[in-house]
């Protein structure tokens, strides 16, 4: 008895092992778990052996049950699972078609590197502060130490509105404007935009420029040297090298203007159009801020110090993208401005 | 300003090349922009000359030469036509080597052999093209090395000189830089002819200066038996290489000086000027002049000029007059130096239109002490090139004498400025080799300072400061971190908003454009404000950037159009910038947010379905935008006639009741006008500076809703002139207290309801905040709402009791 049921057992399993589907598991459930099944016969033989027996071979025949039971049910969830992933695949979709999506658009090149530029000197400490388009030939000019008949005047070619009213050419009147109302110390920056009567390859009349100043006691050149320095550091490069050459703006003195090393032929000027074969490139003009000027807002050029600096941002834009024209910042393609 | 480096060479020691010597200048103040070279790769090339020219037996176009130089006599083929037996000519001897490596070999043309070549100035790299062998003077000495002789080897540097710097608008200038920058001696001394003030030139013309200010130093002399002619050529090479046309010997002179000492002169025709008087004066009125080329110019009153017995003879400080010009017929040279006053010059230039060398340099100033000497030195080179005699005497009114300031440096303050940590010697020796004047004072570390005549710019501390730190280097100053109080730094809300909004409107898939704030009158006509209410420039540089722009949209159509020709075609775009407009006479500057919208809403897509963009998306747009900003109580009017908008598809803009700008579709004969017919445009304007009131309101925190709402649907058929507004209000007014909030589902127009009537699918959202409604009290109120919108509106309402949990 006990090597029948062994046997039993043993040929049931293997049978179950073969099963490929889900029909032949049920019709070998059937067999050897249906109420006339295999297992079902022998108990039905049971009470036919002596007592003893009849306990001894219950158990077992027990225990052979739930091992086909099991070694069945697993099977079945197998097969339940497959056969669910299957139906799930026929639910596939085409992952390679393209979204359904609302298309990002983009902030104007310009605006992105003016944000850049605003947050560095941000985070150095200094303030955003804002004036008009329009300004009066003292903001402008005057104030910042710019006589009229000055032949500095033709460095800036001016768009008038009026004999005393004209588009600022720079955005150095909030220099004034910020200093008539407020004491030292003042870290100030002031984005905007200005005008120059100017139309080439390489000019457009208006464009953005963010103009920087600050004042304190004891503000040297070194210190205008050393913000200078990081900040085009961060915006360009650590490694960038960067000169401070003698230059002249009526309202700093001394005045320098800052050159980097060229971004685009990384400074060796061969056959390079955009620093002209000079290895450098203007982006900066800059100094300490003339005591005329801080006379004419009342500051005591004795007591405070102060620098100034002034950038274009499209040209600031055009190195760091390498773009080589700068017209196509106000041609607005959206397949250009698609790209930042 | 263009610089001879042979010529500097001639004032300063110079061991340096080109390339080294621009970058210290550059690095000193004196930016050099470009360095060319003169004919420096030309080697073996001698002075020769003529001896027969016969025509090639083989070739009637070629001719056959000898030409005799201390070495020996050369057979030469030669193409050219312009030379004849004695002309001294450039001779390249074979082995010579010209431009670019090209070696001159002996050959055989048409069966004769050339032993060498007879260079023409293109071929020795002194002229683009040249026509014909260069000829040399006469007296051009035989066997010389032509490079030796020409100057060649020479290399120009052009240097971009800045206002303050006008003493730099000469080679003896830059020479001067050179000399301070490399502790090297100048070698110049200013040239003083004899001659007292009472000699024969006072019985041969007499000047007066009647008006005061426009001339603080006129000095005259007179050259007689003159023998005006070209040039010498190497005199013409010179001028030429500093960008100045040669014209003859003594305008040549009088140029060469200017270039060298940057003092302008002037020549007369001596025997020209009538009444033997020259009188430096303000035009008058009506007055004329016929200047060197040929124009008559009408002056204005005040105009500084020469004038005879006749009239005006020159344009003082800016160009001579044709009447008394030096030419071929001039015997006697009258000479004229002078400084005239900068900003009478600069104003006469400007308004004449006249930039000459001369009036450059007037404008930003002359050495009032150098006026002599440059006669002086002129005066004699005229007798040398053009022969004659300088009559003995000279005119020389000085009226405002040169005073040297005395400013005091402070080495403390010095260092204070630019960070360092200069000693008082250091200082004095860069002021001492800058020219300077220097002496001690009793007090430690301060420096008393003259500067000489030609450094005007000099006037304060300041100045030296500079000069400190640009002779020292400016590489020399240590970078540092300024040592200042720590305080947060702030973007201002402004900026903020902007930012906010920049992201918003990129995140509703626009893109931002930056335009110009000038517009053309067109564009401006767009804006529904008359032309001439505009913002004008009074000096545009074309009509169509004449106006300032009243608004921005104009310009996004401008942008439309543009991408539109490039087959772009489905466009979200904005822009944030100032706008301009006269306000009882005052001009009031503003910022404005300005979107557009037009083609398709969501462009060519497989799974969405092609729709063109309409209304709802521009206020969606501008919704989301306020949403997203913060910014409530806004409220959409009608538009009244808002002359570029679509009558029936516009509303005005309100924040909290203040009117700040619109939206709404663009009038179609706008679009035609620009030749977008046809298309689907869409704008919003609105004013940045009114957002800005309503945009920082602080957020107060409101609990969640702790008991179940609940939420019944409702369509009502309407008279399609009922406003949704209206149907809104009413129904929030049946009972505010549990009435949470009303959604439209669905608007319908169509076969099914009666015509110019609308249905519409309303939600409507119940909920206590204390306690559960229950559903009596939701169909009561619900029912309420079905009555009062038959009863006030006439509407008909369908499922009103259709309930939806």
């Amino acid at each position: 008895m006990k090597g029948r049921l062994a046997k039993l057992e043993e040929e049931a399993l293997s049978q179950i092992s073969s099963v490929k589907d889900v029909q032949h598991l049920s019709e070998l459930k059937i067999k050897y778990l249906g109420r006339k099944g295999v297992i079902s016969s022998l108990v039905k033989d049971l009470p036919s052996l002596p007592l003893d027996d009849r306990r001894r071979f219950g158990r077992l025949i027990n225990k052979i049950k739930c091992r086909i039971e099991g070694r069945i049910d697993a099977l079945a969830a197998q097969f339940s699972e497959r056969e669910k992933t299957e139906r799930l695949k026929g639910e596939r979709v085409d992952v390679t078609l393209p979204g359904r999506r609302v298309p990002p658009g983009r902030r104007h090149p310009v605006t992105q590197v003016l944000d850049e530029v605003e947050d560095i000197f941000v985070g150095f400490g200094f303030e955003i502060a804002e004036g008009p388009d329009i300004e009066s030939d003292y903001y402008n000019f005057e104030a910042l130490n710019i006589p009229k008949d000055h032949p500095a005047r033709d460095m800036q070619d001016t768009f008038y509105i009026s004999e005393n009213l004209l588009l600022r050419t720079h955005t150095s009147p909030v220099q004034i404007r910020v200093m008539e109302r407020k004491r030292p110390p003042v870290r100030i920056i002031a984005p905007g935009a200005v005008y120059r009567r100017d139309s080439d390859l390489s000019h457009t009349p208006m464009f953005r420029q963010v103009e920087g100043f600050m004042v304190d006691e004891g503000i040297t050149f070194g210190d205008l040297k050393g913000v200078l320095i990081t900040f085009l550091h961060t915006i360009f490069d650590e490694e960038l090298a960067i000169r401070f050459r003698p230059s002249f703006f009526p309202f700093t003195e001394p005045s320098a203007e800052v050159d980097i090393q060229c971004v685009i032929c990384g400074g060796s000027g061969n056959q390079c159009g955009v620093c002209k074969g000079s290895g450098w490139i203007e982006v900066l003009g800059s100094g300490m801020i003339h005591p005329n000027v801080f006379s004419n807002v009342g500051y005591d050029p004795e007591k405070v110090t102060g620098f100034a600096f002034g950038l274009g941002i499209e040209r600031i834009t055009m190195l760091k993208f390498g773009i080589d024209n700068i017209r196509y910042f106000f041609d607005n393609d959206v397949r250009f401005l698609r790209q930042f | 300003m263009k610089a001879s480096i042979n010529w500097l060479k001639e004032f300063v020691d110079l061991d340096i090349g080109p390339a080294d010597l621009s970058s210290m200048l550059t690095m000193a103040g004196l930016e050099v922009e470009e360095v060319e070279d003169v004919g420096s790769e030309v080697e073996g090339v001698i002075v020769a000359r003529i001896n027969s020219v016969e025509r090639h037996p083989n070739a009637d176009r070629l001719s056959l030469c000898e030409v005799e130089t201390d070495s020996g006599k050369y057979s030469i083929v030669c193409g050219a036509s312009n030379m004849k037996v004695g002309d001294m000519v450039a001779l390249a001897v074979p082995g010579s080597i010209l431009p670019k490596g090209f070696r001159i070999e002996k050959r055989s043309i048409r069966g004769i052999e050339s032993e060498g070549m007879m260079c023409s100035e293109a071929e020795l790299g002194l002229a683009e093209t040249s026509e014909g062998i260069l000829i040399l003077d006469d007296n051009a000495p035989m066997g010389k090395d032509i490079s030796d002789y020409l100057g060649l080897g020479d290399a120009i540097i052009d240097v971009s000189v800045t206002p303050n710097r006008p003493d730099w608008l000469s080679i003896l200038g830059i020479s001067r830089e050179i000399s301070a920058i490399t502790d090297q001696p100048l070698r110049y001394r200013p040239y003083i002819h004899g001659g007292n003030k009472a000699g024969d030139i006072s019985r041969m013309v007499s000047v007066k200066m009647p008006d005061t200010g426009v001339c603080s130093r006129y000095v005259v002399r007179i050259i007689e038996g003159v023998n005006v002619k070209p040039s010498p050529y190497w005199l013409q090479l010179r001028l030429r290489a500093h960008g100045v046309r040669p014209i003859n010997n003594i305008v040549d002179i009088t140029n060469y000086i200017m270039l060298e000492l940057g003092q302008p002169l002037h020549s007369f025709d001596y025997d020209s000027i009538k009444g033997a008087a020259v009188t430096v004066r303000r035009a008058k009125a009506g007055e004329t002049i016929e200047i060197l080329d040929s124009a008559v110019i009408k002056l204005r009153e005040g105009t500084p000029v020469i004038s005879d017995k006749d009239g005006p003879i020159a344009l003082a400080g800016v160009m001579g007059g044709k009447r008394a010009e030096t030419g071929e017929h001039t015997k006697r040279v009258l000479l004229e130096c002078a400084s005239f006053t900068a900003a009478d010059v600069r104003s006469s230039s400007k308004r004449l239109g006249l930039s000459t060398e001369s009036s450059y340099r007037f404008e930003r100033g002359i050495d009032i002490e150098g006026v002599r000497p440059a006669i002086d030195r002129a005066a004699k080179m005229v007798t040398e090139l053009a022969g004659g005699r300088i009559v003995d005497g000279i005119i020389d009114l000085y009226q405002d004498k040169f005073h040297p300031p005395r400013i005091t440096i402070r080495q403390k303050r010095c260092n204070s400025i630019l960070g360092t940590r200069l000693t008082g010697d250091k200082i004095k020796t860069i002021l001492w080799r800058l020219g300077l004047g220097v002496e001690d004072t009793s007090e430690k570390g301060v420096i008393v300072v003259t500067p000489p005549s030609y450094r005007r710019d000099i006037g304060r501390e300041i100045d030296l400061i500079e000069e400190v730190a640009r002779i020292n280097g400016y590489r020399n100053i240590p970078a540092t971190v300024p040592r200042t109080m720590m305080s947060p730094g702030r973007k201002g809300t402004i900026k903020i908003m902007r930012d906010a909004a920049r992201h918003i409107l990129t995140d509703l898939g626009f893109f931002e454009v930056h335009n110009y704030s000038f517009v053309s009158p067109r564009a401006f006509a767009a804006s529904g404000v008359d032309a001439a209410e505009a913002v004008s420039l009074l000096n545009p540089l074309s009509e169509v950037q004449s106006l300032l722009r009243r608004r921005i949209f104009p310009s996004l159509i401008y942008n439309l159009l543009y991408n539109h020709n490039r087959r772009i075609e489905d466009i979200k775009i904005f822009e944030i910038g100032h706008v301009f407009r006269y306000e009882e006479k005052s001009l009031v500057e503003e910022e404005f947010i300005a979107g557009l919208i037009s083609g398709d809403r969501y462009g060519l897509s497989w799974n969405q379905p092609q729709q063109k963009a309409d209304f709802y998306d521009i206020k969606g747009t501008l919704e989301s935008l306020m949403e997203g900003l913060g910014v409530g109580g806004i409220s959409f009017g009608k538009s009244g006639e808002v002359p570029f908008l679509h009558p029936g598809r516009a509303a005005k803009v309100s924040v909290n009741g203040r009117e700040t700008g619109f939206l709404g579709e663009v009038r179609p004969n706008i679009l035609k006008d620009c030749g977008l017919d046809r298309m689907n445009v869409y704008i919003f304007e609105i004013s940045m500076n009114i957002l800005r009131e309503h945009y920082d309101t602080p957020v107060r925190y409101g609990a969640l809703p702790v008991y179940p709402g609940s939420k019944r649907d409702i369509s009502v058929i309407v008279d399609d002139k009922v406003e949704y507004e209206v149907i809104h209000k009413l129904i929030v007014d049946t009972d505010r207290k549990i009435i949470e909030d009303v959604e439209v589902f669905d608007v319908y127009y169509g076969e099914s309801i009666p015509k110019g009537t609308r249905s519409i699918g309303l939600r409507v959202s119940y909920r206590l905040s204390d306690r559960t409604l229950t559903d009596e009290e939701v169909e009561r109120v619900h029912s309420k709402i079905a009555g009062r919108l038959a009863e006030k509106l006439g509407a008909e309402v369908r499922g009103g009791c259709d309930s939806y949990k």
